[in-house]
């Protein structure tokens, strides 16, 4: 059975360095078990497309746990742009979808 | 010196929302075998406006930084697309992304409507173009020769329109003359940039004769086989045809006419007897 102390246990345990996990496994496991927003608990969001599991509250959190510069990306949040300045004020629900972009090559 | 003769006519240069542009070709920076080639050719093209683009960025690769640090040691003006945008709205995220990232309100707008043709999506191009000029944009639209779209275009605020010569990456060249040739003549005072399609310098030169202010163009100079080479070759094609443009074409016509004087002719009557 699942159990929510012992979840955390592990969690703090074997959670690698950076905080920004991409696992559709683990993200569906803690999905299912309606994981309730806590500061220690992860949350599933989709970053760039990929399953991602944090413990990020906000989207200025998840652009630095998952490596990010401040400067030199860009945001959006469930298809709307998220100014920099913004990222610190917007809270993150599951399955949010998030992109960071950076410049690249265009014609 | 003959007094009577004309002062030299200084061509105006082209002015894209209010600011002047020297260079007539606007160069695409991806497809490049490596950066340095890229960068080269934007030299070697005297290009001062570049095309780019964002992308999801990964942490890892951090790939964003480098390209755009190579970009701004060309001192060029960057000009963000929303290249693969789909929906006004995918379109409208992408374009404030961008100038958050280059710090420039120009955006190349593209709302593409066709997995095959690339073509532009003109309903929804014109719904993105209303929503970016409104927050402070300043729109270029990648769009199809067609007159009534571009006047709505510019009705929405759009005071440059890219129309394009064929589907993006083909090659083909002006694929309407006829119709671009219109879409000219209906605007002329608006500048009108030929965008995608080119794929040798003679048709960025028939575009520069019709009258067009500017070329876009990328795919031809990334993968040609010495893309400086023809970034220059372009650059020479471009400044042919507008001069041409500048001096005016002769008439065309249907029948033959000697260039040689007929009077004069030698034998001229011998032969009827």
């Amino acid at each position: 059975m699942f159990n929510p102390s012992s979840r955390r246990t592990i969690e703090t345990s074997e959670r690698p360095s950076s905080a920004c996990i991409h696992s559709e496994a683990i993200a569906n496991i803690w999905q299912h078990h309606g994981n309730p927003r806590h500061p220690l608990m992860q949350l599933k969001v989709f970053v760039n497309g990929e399953a991602t599991v944090t413990s990020a509250a906000t989207l200025a959190e998840l652009v630095a746990q998952c490596g990010f510069p401040e400067t030199g990306v860009a945001t959006a949040l469930n298809g709307d742009f998220v100014p920099r300045d913004a990222r610190d004020a917007t809270r993150l629900v599951g399955d949010d979808k998030v992109e960071i972009v950076s410049p690249r090559q265009g014609g | 010196m003959n007094s009577a003769l004309p002062d030299p006519v200084t061509p105006p240069s082209l002015r894209l929302y209010g600011v002047s542009v020297t260079s007539r070709l606007l160069l695409g920076t991806a497809l490049y075998p490596s950066p340095k080639v890229m960068a080269d050719s934007v030299k070697a093209a005297g290009a001062g406006i570049v095309t780019v683009s964002v992308r999801r960025e990964s942490a890892r690769a951090n790939s964003g930084r480098g390209f755009f640090e190579l970009i701004r040691s060309l001192n060029v003006r960057v000009m963000p697309n929303t290249a693969g945008c789909r929906t006004p709205r995918e379109a409208i995220a992408t374009a404030h992304m961008a100038r958050e990232l280059f710090g420039t309100d120009w955006v190349k707008l593209e709302v593409i409507g066709n997995d095959d043709t690339l073509q532009p999506d003109v309903f929804g191009l014109l719904e993105a173009a209303r929503a970016l000029v409104s927050d402070g944009f300043k729109v270029f639209p990648y769009t199809t020769e067609d007159l009534i779209a571009a006047e709505r275009l510019r009705d929405a605020g759009c005071e440059v329109l890219m129309p394009w010569a064929a589907p993006i990456g083909t090659g083909r060249g002006l694929a309407n003359p006829y119709a671009l040739r219109s879409l000219r003549t209906y605007f002329p005072d608006t500048p009108l940039i030929i965008d995608a399609g080119i794929g040798a310098p003679s048709h960025a030169a028939a575009a520069m004769e019709m009258g067009f202010d500017a070329v876009l163009l990328n795919t031809a100079v990334a993968r040609a086989a010495d893309p400086v080479r023809m970034a220059g070759a372009f650059a020479a094609a471009i400044e042919a045809g507008r001069t041409a443009f500048e001096a005016g074409l002769m008439e065309m016509r249907d029948t033959a006419t000697p260039s040689t004087p007929v009077a004069g002719t030698p034998f001229f009557g011998l032969d009827k007897s």
